[in-house]
């Protein structure tokens, strides 16, 4: 499989390099990175990415709101969302709205790499 | 998320796990080969761990986390069970205790385990095969069903339903990675998988605790579906943190629905045909059955139907003075609905002496290895039941007298051998039913109480002089064991033989108001009988009344109420006394009694009611004024303020509104 583009959505910069940092560094292009849900989803229609990397707490639009709007646009779209601890319900409902994985904050190399390529197995 | 809140559930859970592991321990070492034993072990350590790690407690997850290699180890064939690895394991158990007993005190952590892991692991094998072990592990699971979750009635009716529809019964029990974060989420996954193809029946832990992240690293669920089995594990396997799942199609359950439901619930592993799953099951259910309540919040609930018993009395009192017609009949019914409610909430307060007796067997064999006797242990009647504040007293004195059977009474092997006896020793414990109270035996086939010995040792100490020790029958000799500072070991072992043991069992038995008696043949051995009131919140009393006040008697002690004329009383060393059935008993007048003052009787110029208490051995004629009758009366502590008061047990209110003290004869006379 060529190498899956990720499109990485976070609103803190810390998160998204840490993110990032992993994932390249075990063979995946980022194609995107976006601070919010609105972002997700205009960078989702133009660089269709393989996967979303999904924060749940964002200004302007949050991770929930862009999941829903994700599946409208696209029924196939492989979206990991990345919660903190106590979230529960939160990820229940990114999960019940279309999400394949969760991840949990913060953050283990090995436990992203397992969600993400899960994912785009699935 | 603050953690002390769940600390309570957590100890409790933990204790449940250790007498688990205790008890599975126990029977390996009589049938070392008992796969079901070393399941039972296992899965306790693991939940422990589990739970343990989610507390943070590091210590209890490092150790259980070692006993889980070893046990895996032995449930996997590659090592034996013998005595040195019980005893070890056995230290675990014992070192587990302590630290949550550390916990629960909130004290810091004392205890060492370095060397406990040192010795776990020099047991372990090789640990090469971690790649193996969870496909050893699915095996293993696929072998035994006891995870399989028990069924209700309507949820047979609903999978009756399903399997109309040719829907599939299947039963899965899926592990997650033992660092799963948000678990509660990773199994709503399974869930939205299995919902997918078919209806989710049942689960283990319930729903509810699933969701609150209340369980271990594993759980289970029973489900209908009508897609295949190949469909579905595959899709849960692929969810992410999920470690093993094992999913076994069930039988259809409408077959055997017919002779199943007749019992109330039934037990879907039965198809599996496993007789081991019997046990487990019904475990299971008994669990679903009962509901863990603070035992403070149960007090109050006992302390306010006491209220109520004692207003109902007033009421009744006072119906009985009324002219309308309404009100008897009405204060009749409360009387008979506040009775049977009484009795109801009483049985709250009832627990099966099992509680205590539970560590006796762990206690035997560590006692018996130490003084290289052995010894075989009954226990009978463990589902007696009694008064919670009863039995949370009733461990230490037991312990003792066990102790003493051990130490003393049971020979050693060669000895019993000369003897003919049987070199294994036999120690008895039962708990039975005897009218108002329940009995507690001990009985051992050990050496028994040789009288002489006694007397001997006791007038060595100066506790008796030779002449009291000739007219001493044997049952007062052997009331000299209760005395303090007795002991007629030869030898001071570090546990009992120091002589401060029997006057503390004593004393604890009487403050229960209890009896306690010594029945012995030298030889044979001996049997130490406690006698214990079913309940200490409700008693029934024998009113009577002073110059100054009303008093209750508990009617446990008293043996015979007397009138008599004063020409009955006689002079012993210069106390009055009465005869009664040929035995000598002291007078003593109740109201000076009380005032502190331990003065015989005033002058008695006419008849006068005398009541005969009794406890144990020690008997004493009560002069008072006037006999009330009996009542079941409600025991109030007196409160902090006044404490323990001597010879007071504590106050009740009588139906007028009065407060009458009630008397306690085992520290009055």
């Amino acid at each position: 499989m060529a190498m899956a583009g990720i499109l990485i959505t976070d609103d803190t910069a810390f998160m998204r390099m840490t993110l990032k940092n992993i994932l390249s560094k075990n063979g995946y292009t980022i194609v995107g990175e976006a601070q919010d849900g609105l972002e997700a989803i205009d960078k989702y229609k133009s660089e269709k990415p393989d996967l979303v990397t999904m924060d749940i707490t964002m200004p302007k639009m949050d991770g929930i709101a862009a999941i829903k709007e994700i599946m409208q646009i696209d029924q196939g779209a492989k979206i990991v969302v990345c919660s903190a601890m106590g979230q529960k319900a939160l990820v229940i409902e990114a999960l019940s709205a279309g999400a394949k994985d969760f991840i949990v904050k913060p953050f283990q190399p090995d436990r992203i790499v397992e969600a993400v390529q899960k994912a785009l197995e699935g | 998320l603050n953690l002390d809140e769940y600390k309570d559930i957590f100890l409790a859970e933990s204790r449940e796990y250790l007498q688990t592991m205790n008890q599975s321990l126990l029977a390996l070492e009589s049938t070392p080969d008992d796969q079901e034993s070393v399941q039972q072990v296992f899965r306790s350590a693991h939940s422990l761990k589990g739970m343990a790690g989610t507390m943070g407690y590091e210590m209890i997850t490092q150790l259980t986390h070692s006993m889980e290699n070893v046990l895996q180890d032995l449930r996997e064939g590659n090592l034996q069970f013998n005595s040195t690895l019980a005893d070890i394991l056995f230290q675990c158990l014992d070192a587990l205790e302590q630290m949550l007993l550390e916990i629960e005190s909130g004290e810091e952590a004392q205890i060492q385990i370095s060397d406990l892991l040192k010795k776990l692991r020099t047991l372990e094998q090789s640990p090469c095969v971690s790649a193996e072990v969870s496909e050893a592990d699915t095996e293993v699971e696929r072998e035994n069903s006891n995870w399989i979750p028990q069924l209700e009635i309507y949820e047979h009716e609903i999978l009756k339903e399903s399997v109309d529809q040719h829907e599939k019964v299947y039963a899965a029990r899926v592990v997650l990675r033992e660092d799963t974060l948000l678990k509660s989420v990773r199994a709503y996954m399974v869930f939205r998988v299995v919902e997918e193809g078919g209806t989710l029946i049942k689960t283990a832990p319930a729903v509810q605790e699933i969701e609150e992240d209340n369980f271990g690293d594993e759980f289970a669920f029973v489900f209908t579906s009508r897609l295949e089995p190949e469909e579905i594990l595959p899709k849960i396997e692929s969810i992410s943190d999920v470690e093993t799942v094992v999913l076994v199609e069930l039988e259809s359950p409408a077959v055997q629905n017919e002779s199943g439901v007749n019992e109330g619930t039934m037990d879907p592993a039965q198809s599996e045909k496993k007789a081991s799953t019997k046990k487990m099951g019904s475990k299971q259910e008994h669990k679903e059955k009962t509901v863990r309540v603070e035992t403070n919040k149960l007090d109050i609930l006992i302390n306010l139907v006491g209220e109520l018993v004692i207003n109902r009395t007033r009421i009744i009192e006072i119906s009985k003075s009324s002219e309308r017609g309404g009100l008897t009949e009405a204060s009749e019914s409360l009387d008979r609905i506040t009775s049977e409610m009484q009795s109801a909430i009483m049985k709250l307060r009832m627990v099966p002496i099992k509680q205590v007796f539970d560590r006796f067997p762990r206690m035997v064999r560590d006692l018996a290895k130490e003084n290289g006797k052995g010894v075989n242990l009954t226990i009978r009647g463990e589902e007696t039941e009694l008064d919670r504040s009863i039995v949370n007293q009733i461990g230490d004195p037991l312990v003792h007298i066990i102790r003493n059977a051990i130490d003393h009474g049971i020979e050693a092997e060669d000895e019993r051998e000369k003897q003919g006896k049987d070199p294994c020793g036999r120690i008895v414990i039962e708990a039975r039913h005897e009218g108002s109270y329940i009995a507690v035996e001990v009985e051992d086939d050990g050496c028994g109480l040789d009288p002489e010995k006694i007397k001997a040792s006791a007038i060595r100490k100066g506790m008796i002089s030779n002449e009291e020790a000739v007219h001493l029958s044997t049952e007062q000799t052997y009331q000299l064991i209760f005395r303090n500072g007795f002991s007629t070991a030869e030898m001071v072992t570090d546990i009992s033989g120091r002589g401060v043991g029997m006057d503390a069992v004593k004393k604890i038995v009487e403050d229960l108001n209890g009896l306690i008696d010594i029945d012995s043949q030298p030889g044979k051995g001996t049997r130490i009988t406690l006698r214990l009131p079913l309940t200490l919140a409700i008693i029934r009393a024998l009113l009577v009344s002073t110059h100054n006040q009303i008093l209750a008697i508990p009617v446990e002690n008293v043996t015979q109420n007397l009138l008599i004329s004063p020409q009955d009383i006689r002079y012993v060393n210069n106390q009055k006394a009465i005869t009664v059935r040929e035995e000598i008993v002291p007078l003593l007048d109740l109201d000076e009694l009380l005032a502190g003052k331990c003065s015989p009787a005033g002058d008695v110029k006419q008849d006068v009611a005398v009541v005969i208490v009794g406890t144990g051995e020690r008997k004493a004629g009560l002069v008072v004024n006037q006999l009330l009758g009996q009542q079941e009366v409600v025991i109030k502590s007196l409160g902090s303020m006044l404490g323990k008061l001597k010879g007071i047990a504590g106050a009740t209110v009588l139906g007028d509104g009065r407060v009458a003290l009630i008397l306690n004869i085992a520290t009055l006379i």
